[in-house]
């Protein structure tokens, strides 16, 4: 009998570790094999593109260059970014069209989640109504705010104009309206998707908290800032490092109305590397600068992210 | 009425087509080859698109006709050369791309044939500034397709009511858009939008004032004592131009003098849209003339345009060459005139027909006569020259520097292009 069950354990496949070990690795590859195909979208169209970025940003690369040749030049491409006042003019205007147009948004799509948590009547059209400025392209709602904007022909200079401001050369022809022109357009876009984000973090939080706030006396105001915002963090982190992430990466407004003008008000980092590389196609220089803006989007990301890690913990 | 107009022009366009084919009674001998053209978005593109079932049905040759934004087809013809993918056996290469495309041996260089069928191209019929559409030294590395004058575009009516004489000077255009400039009216308009649209508009006014981007030893003069006084006199018609016009592109511009709203421009003869009857607002009050010259030099007018180039990676190369021949032929020409493109032939700008119905044609041809194709260098460096101009016009027009503060900023920029 003994030998017999060992003859059918011998048969079944070996010992109970080696079982365990061979579905283990039977698992692994399973797993590795239905894997795959994201890994190799991801090495191929993300890993390659950024390895391949980094590599060409060592050399002085002209795709133009009748020669064709490619020097290396170490970290000089580097150096010549932090020496040149375009793109640090470019980055100053990028972070402060972040900090304008993610701030609004914050504010603005805080209210209307909170308003679109009431239960009033037509919220549901008002909330599907919401979603049209995310269904836009970009360039498309560009090209229409810059019509909107014309000093001479817009509606928006002419009704500005009736009630006394007086804009002079327009609201994307003033030097110092320009940046803020542009920042109108990306909250009105853009403030519906954090709306519908905070919207959905707020309907998940138990109502149970509220309730017991309430009976404890908290008035609305009290119930807000102390049951619901401090639930509601992790949600804005989230939908702040989704808006940071897209809001330095502005170009379509930029491209569409301003050309980076008047003067350099509205040269954001990404309309320049494009020029220098789409235009000029000094794809060497074009690459260190996109690779600091990435080490500028994961740097701003992970203090997000940190932020969302403390949230976690303290909640 | 325009369904009516494009029947009739289709039908005087088949009648053609018929007796052109009795002069290629023959199919080609690359008949069932396919090519693919790929053109900027302009009023010759369309031409082109009507005519390619024409040129397949004449040729046997299969057109396509690809049509793309200006900055989109930059992109997309240099990744097409660099990758030698020969993704189109045909691109319309714009003038100021010349000696770029030479230099990196993109394009095929088509003296040899030229020169081999002289006599079939008529070259005596294509006026010598037209060749600067696609030529750098020696080579000529795209053939004329459409040239275009600068000119000067005026409200007739304005200028009669006020009883001013259509200006010929600088001087007298400065005088012109002050005086006109009333009654809620601009007296002129320009682009003022950072980057290429400030920096070629300025560019017309430099040549006008008889500045150049290049000094004689071919570097860099930006921050000329005339390119200076052209900014200055560029920055100062702006008190005449509309309020928003220092974030005008050619759009805007052109818009703003079609509706009536400015009396002046200077323009491109690409549309002219505006002297169609019925098109626009101010349709039978515009005219046009030549640009303004500043007083005492000669008269020197802004030529720009388009050329064909067939692309060195290309394996239809004797097709494309076929199709170059057709479309400058003169029958074809007076035709692509018809469907909205510009002729490049001395004869087409003459016809007595097309005169009658297109008058504007003979100011074309007087900036043609007097043209000057490299007052935009034709240049390797070029976008970068004008990126910087464009930068340093656009800091005048709205006050943040002075004239030749910036264009000192802008010379420094450029200078060590050319080291």
């Amino acid at each position: 009998m003994i030998s017999s069950s060992t003859t059918d354990l011998a048969c079944s496949g070996g010992s109970a570790p080696k079982r365990k070990r061979r579905f283990r690795l039977g698992r692994r590859s399973s797993l590795a094999f239905w894997v795959s195909p994201a890994l190799i979208l991801i090495g191929v169209f993300a890993i390659y593109p950024v390895a391949y970025s980094v590599f060409i940003s060592f050399f002085k690369y002209k795709l133009t260059d009748p020669t064709k040749s490619q020097t290396f030049v170490g970290f000089g491409n580097y150096l010549a970014a932090f020496a040149d006042p375009s793109f640090i003019v470019a980055v100053r205007n990028s972070l402060v069209f972040v900090v304008g147009a993610v701030g609004f948004e914050l504010l603005l799509g805080l209210a209307l989640a909170v308003l679109l948590n009431r239960e009033l009547p037509g919220m549901g059209i008002v909330r599907s109504l919401l979603i049209a400025p995310l269904t836009l392209t970009p360039l498309v709602v560009a090209l229409v705010w810059g019509a909107l904007y014309n000093a001479d022909f817009g509606p928006v200079s002419y009704y500005l104009k009736q009630l006394g401001f007086q804009l002079g050369a327009g609201p994307i022809g003033e030097p110092s309206l320009a940046l803020a022109s542009l920042v109108v357009i990306d909250v009105w876009q853009w403030t519906p998707l954090m709306a519908l984000l905070l919207f959905t973090g707020l309907r998940s939080q138990p109502l149970e908290l509220h309730d017991a706030a309430q009976i404890d006396g908290a008035s609305p105001w009290q119930r807000f800032l102390f049951v619901s915002l401090p639930l509601l963090k992790p949600t804005i982190l989230v939908a702040l490092v989704i808006r940071t992430m897209d809001a330095l990466k502005l170009f379509d407004s930029v491209f569409a109305i301003t050309g980076g003008g008047p003067g350099r008000s509205t040269e954001v980092v990404n309309y320049y590397i494009f020029k220098v590389g789409l235009k000029y196609f000094d794809i060497g220089y074009a690459a260190a600068m996109s690779n600091l803006l990435l080490i500028i989007i994961v740097i701003m990301s992970a203090l997000y992210l940190r932020a969302l890690r403390t949230s976690g913990r303290a909640s | 009425m325009n369904g009516i107009r494009r029947a009739a022009i289709y039908t005087v366009l088949a009648l053609c087509a018929t007796s052109v084919s009795m002069a290629f009674a023959e199919k080609s001998q690359y008949a069932g080859t396919n090519l693919n053209f790929v053109v900027v978005s302009d009023q010759f593109s369309a031409a082109l698109e009507a005519l390619a079932p024409v040129f397949q049905e004449q040729t046997g040759i299969n057109l396509r006709v690809t049509v793309l934004g200006y900055g989109e087809l930059y992109q997309r013809a240099i990744a097409d050369f660099i990758g030698h993918t020969a993704q189109a056996d045909l691109y319309s290469t714009d003038i100021v791309w010349s000696c770029q495309f030479a230099e990196s041996g993109y394009l095929t260089d088509l003296a040899s044939l030229i020169k081999r069928d002289e006599a079939e191209l008529d070259l005596d019929d294509i006026p010598t500034v037209m060749w600067t559409t696609g030529s750098c030294g020696e080579q000529q590395i795209a053939f004329p397709l459409v040239g275009y004058a600068g000119v000067l575009a005026y409200n007739k009516a304005a200028f009669d009511a006020a009883g001013i004489a259509v200006p010929k000077t600088v001087k007298e255009l400065a005088a012109a858009a002050k005086a006109l400039t009333k009654d809620g009216k601009a007296g002129i308009v320009m682009n003022g939008q950072r980057g290429t649209p400030a920096a070629q508009d300025w560019m017309f006014y430099m040549l006008m004032n008889g500045g150049s981007i290049l000094g004689p030893d071919g570097k860099p003069a930006l921050n000329s004592p005339a390119n200076v006084e052209t900014l200055e006199l560029y920055a100062d018609l702006f008190k005449y131009a509309p309020a928003g016009a220092v974030s005008y592109a050619w759009g805007e511009r052109v818009t703003s003098f079609s509706e009536g709203s400015s009396m002046m421009m200077v323009d491109w003869s690409a549309g002219l849209d505006y002297l169609r009857p019925g098109a626009v607002p101010v349709s039978g009050s515009a005219a046009i003339t030549t640009t303004p010259v500043k007083e005492g030099l000669d008269p020197v007018y802004p030529f720009g345009g388009w050329g064909v180039g067939i692309n060195a990676d290309s394996t239809s190369q004797g097709a494309a060459w076929e199709f170059i021949k057709w479309l400058s032929s003169p029958e074809v020409q007076k035709q692509y005139v018809e469907l909205g493109g510009k002729p490049i032939r001395h004869s087409t700008l003459t016809d007595p027909v097309l005169v009658a119905k297109y008058p504007y044609l003979s100011t074309i041809l007087e900036v043609v006569e007097h043209g000057d194709g490299d007052f935009r260098p034709r240049i390797t460096q070029y976008s970068q020259i004008e990126d910087a101009v464009g930068l340093a016009v656009n800091l005048v027009i709205t006050g943040q520097e002075s004239a030749q503060k910036a264009l000192d900023a802008a010379q420094a920029t450029v200078a060590p292009l050319f080291q």
